[in-house]
């Protein structure tokens, strides 16, 4: 079973994003209550770029994105300076507030962008939500440094 | 002069106990000779189906793909005319049933089974999974556009229920999947009746003013129903609902696809972690039947034997279709201004607030078009839907 690390990992960097996939592995009866989850998100920190396949009732892979849309279904993009605030924003409260959740950073679209090649691959953005919202939630148990 | 017609009279539960203990079948079994029809019929020969079949269960147990990959039985184009499960063999002497939809093309879409699956998955309880004690006292104004919000949404959400449950019925057994996902989505709209009703009463409000949404919709489920058109009927006088291609299209592409908008707007305006959390979930319940309704159609244009007439057809239907949810939906006064007080925080920045209620309409139009765009029905230059709301 994973474990949540206690290490502080660099942000962004592959590790960082495994390490909220191993923090969710250990709450992985919240995650099978959710519901399963087949997509493969590319997440876009200014120039970095991350890419997490969730199947099953969880993230099963993250690697540095090599540039192909192979199989991705959606991009989440934003500069490093508006993931660095939304971060420290879920780390100082636990949880994100109504202002930092996922879908309402995506929809006003002014900081946080989602894009895909095709509608339906950016749908599963909104059939998986809660999914991805108590993911990057997981970032309060990561300590973290930012690059 | 009348004739009275004496109808067979039923039995008392003492004579009907002694009828049936006179049945050949009842006195065999007294005999000990068994019937054993079932148990003795060659596997494949008409009476049984398959025999031998293992299907290996995944980290998330036995799936219908699972038993469609070891079984072989993928659905054809064309449905026997039958009650028989696809696989099943047939008791001798059954005879035929008619359905009203029996081709592959008039329902499946190519993610079905897999919507299917994650409907059962995704399911969640509106009393227990929700945190309700993280509802917070709200602003006399948010509270009340917050209970207008959600009483557009209650009635909307259990009149899809009206529309689509009539259906299920009409399509052929062998096409299991159509069934079982419609049965999900019922659930699914079942659900957010309950949560929204809920979440009115919650925090001080109450339900609000019922729109011409309601009893336009109202209106055409119970025509339906009462005079026979839909399912089993004739085509009904309304296009919206006369054909499941049509119920489908101004349903789940439009309708839930203008609503799963709505969904993700009402995300962005929720004033508590609450509300937040109701329209996450109420939003991936929705964009389910979204990606139904839109695979569907890819489907539909892809292998109906007449696609060019459809293709026309559901031109006709999408300008009605656009019309019709337009105006009883994103130009309702109600809705409008709820959204915008909402949006701008309060009734006095209903003016800012509108603004943002323009750009969630601009959104979901342009989703909208994607989404028929990718199914192969191109609704860009011809969309009844304005670039922008005339406000």
């Amino acid at each position: 079973m994973a474990t949540t690390t206690t290490e502080t990992l660099e942000f962004p960097s592959a590790k960082w994003f495994q390490a909220l996939a191993d923090a969710a592995d250990t709450d992985a009866e919240r995650y099978r209550q959710l519901g399963m989850v087949e997509c493969t998100l590319v997440l876009q920190v200014g120039d970095a770029a991350y890419r997490l396949t969730f199947e099953g009732f969880g993230c099963t892979g993250v690697s540095d994105w090599d540039g192909s849309e192979e199989g991705v279904d959606c991009h989440v993009s934003a500069s490093a300076e508006d993931w660095r605030e939304l971060i420290e924003h879920i780390q100082a409260r636990g949880r994100a507030d109504i202002h930092h959740t996922l879908n309402s950073l995506v929809l006003a679209g002014e900081r946080f962008h989602l894009t895909g090649d095709e509608q339906l691959g950016i749908d599963t953005f909104y059939r998986y939500n809660a999914t991805f919202q108590a993911f990057i939630e997981e970032a309060a148990k990561i300590p973290t440094r930012f690059g | 002069m009348t004739t009275t017609v004496s109808e067979p009279q039923t039995p008392s539960p003492t004579e009907y106990a002694d009828q049936i203990s006179l049945r050949p079948y009842a006195q065999a079994v007294r005999k000990g000779d068994f019937d054993l029809t079932w148990f003795n019929a060659e596997p494949g020969g008409g009476i049984w189906g398959q025999w031998g079949i293992k299907a290996e269960p995944s980290e998330r147990g036995i799936t219908l793909m699972d038993v469609d990959r070891a079984s072989g039985l993928y659905p054809g184009p064309h449905a026997p005319p039958g009650v028989t499960p696809r696989g099943a063999g047939n008791e001798p002497g059954l005879g035929p049933r008619d359905w009203d939809l029996n081709d592959k093309h008039e329902l499946w879409g190519e993610n079905l089974v897999t919507l299917y699956e994650e409907a059962t998955s995704r399911q969640w309880r509106a009393t227990e999974d929700i945190d309700w004690h993280l509802l917070e006292e709200l602003p006399p104004d948010l509270e009340r556009a917050t209970c207008q919000f959600n009483t557009f949404l209650t009635m909307g959400e259990y009149l899809v229920n009206d529309v689509l449950a009539p259906w299920i019925p009409a399509f052929n057994t062998y096409y299991h999947e159509i069934k079982l996902f419609l049965a999900t989505q019922l659930m699914d709209e079942a659900r957010h009746t309950e949560v929204f009703r809920k979440r009115t009463f919650a925090n001080g409000g109450g339900l609000g003013m019922t729109l011409d949404l309601g009893n336009a919709l109202a209106a055409i489920g119970a025509t339906k129903i009462s005079s026979g058109d839909g399912p089993g009927g004739e085509p009904g006088k309304n296009p919206l609902f006369s054909t499941w291609d049509h119920v489908s299209y101004a349903i789940h592409v439009v309708f839930e696809g203008a609503i799963l908008s709505m969904f993700r707007f009402g995300e962005y305006l929720g004033k508590t972690d609450l509300d937040k959390q109701i329209f996450r979930m109420v939003m991936q319940d929705e964009a389910r039947h979204v990606a139904y309704g839109t695979m569907h159609l890819k489907y539909l244009l892809d292998n109906s034997p007449d696609a060019d007439a459809q293709l026309e057809r559901l031109n006709d239907l999408a300008t009605a279709s656009e019309m019709f949810f337009l105006d009883l939906f994103f130009m309702h006064p109600a809705t409008v201004e709820s959204c915008s007080i909402l949006a701008g925080d309060g009734l006095d920045g209903i003016e800012k607030g509108l603004e943002i209620y323009k750009m969630a309409y601009r959104k979901m139009r342009e989703e909208y078009l994607l989404r028929t765009e990718s199914a192969g029905l191109n609704r860009r230059e011809a969309c009844m839907l304005p670039p922008d709301l005339p406000f």
